[in-house]
């Protein structure tokens, strides 16, 4: 029986970050976006790190894109979300929302 | 458009310790990102960042201690030893001797010239770990620096002890695992 793969919060994050960068997706955009979003800084090498997991499960797809001088003649690494990986971010969210409902503790906004 | 220079060391340990082409796109996208104003500090955390994950990874995938150890049955009772030590004390006690298992033991990684596995994978983990907590942990003084660079050079030398013998064992792996086949042949 094939397992449906789960995200963990970060890879979560990595996600939706690809979704809302569109085509121009890569290691720097990605960690921009979250750190804009979150507001707090990222490692890019956590970023890397979770783009790998996430190739490997088969939620993204990555190719090589251009190399310029200020990367060092390095090649960026475009990435994008592949049908299965935008099931699964729409499958999280959904049971996320259920969890959401109805917590008395989390109503107006206050802790 | 002239580029800043990056910090010399810490732009060696990332050459040293991620030289593959699956971290082609990371050290770009560093290199990117200090060339837009990112500061000395925020270089060096990146880099540790990087190579402690790329360790982590390369010891989650081949971990130091295996949980299940090699069974050889020679001629006398079963011996059982790490895998990857295993072959070359085998092959100092008999030589020749036919164990069809045997290459199970072998330091595969280490062949395929991989290497920082096992113990010298260790070591570069505590050498960064030492490194990465003396840039938070508060410090004065000499005293610290002395102490930062004797633990520094131990952890080097160490390791170069390490990868040494390492070598040793795979060559030794090598020509056990030839010595096998060329036995099984027959």
């Amino acid at each position: 029986m094939a397992t449906t793969p789960t995200l963990s919060n970060f890879e979560l994050m990595v996600m939706l970050a690809i979704i809302r960068i569109g085509d121009d997706a890569y290691g720097v955009a990605i960690s921009n976006e979250i750190e804009e979003t979150t507001g707090s800084e990222v490692l890019l090498g956590s970023v890397y790190d979770a783009l790998t997991r996430l190739e490997e499960k088969g939620l993204i797809t990555s190719r090589l894109g251009e190399a310029t001088p200020e990367r060092g003649g390095r090649a960026k690494r475009h990435f994008r979300t592949t049908s299965r990986g935008l099931r699964l971010v729409r499958e999280t969210q959904r049971s996320l929302v259920k969890l959401w409902k109805g917590l008395p503790e989390l109503k107006g906004g206050e802790v | 458009m002239r580029q800043r220079p990056t910090p010399f060391i810490a732009t060696w340990i990332l050459r040293v310790f991620c030289r593959g082409p699956e971290h082609e796109s990371v050290t770009g996208d560093l290199l990117e990102q200090y060339q837009n104003g990112k500061g000395r500090f925020w270089y060096w955390r990146q880099v540790l960042g990087i190579v402690m994950l790329a360790l982590y990874r390369k010891v989650e995938r081949r971990p130091l201690i295996r949980r299940q150890w090699t069974r050889i049955t020679l001629d006398g009772p079963p011996v059982a030893l790490p895998p990857h030590y295993a072959l070359p004390k085998i092959e100092h006690k008999k030589e020749g001797v036919r164990a069809p298992h045997l290459h199970r033991g072998i330091n595969t990684a280490s062949i395929a010239g991989e290497g920082l596995e096992g113990l010298p994978g260790l070591l570069v983990m505590i050498f960064f770990v030492f490194t990465f907590a003396s840039l938070f942990v508060p410090h004065n003084g000499q005293w610290f620096l002395v102490l930062f660079l004797l633990v520094e050079a131990g952890a080097a030398f160490l390791f170069i002890l390490a990868g040494r013998r390492d070598r040793k064992n795979s060559d030794q792996s090598m020509k056990a695992l030839h010595g096998i086949n060329q036995s099984q042949d027959r």
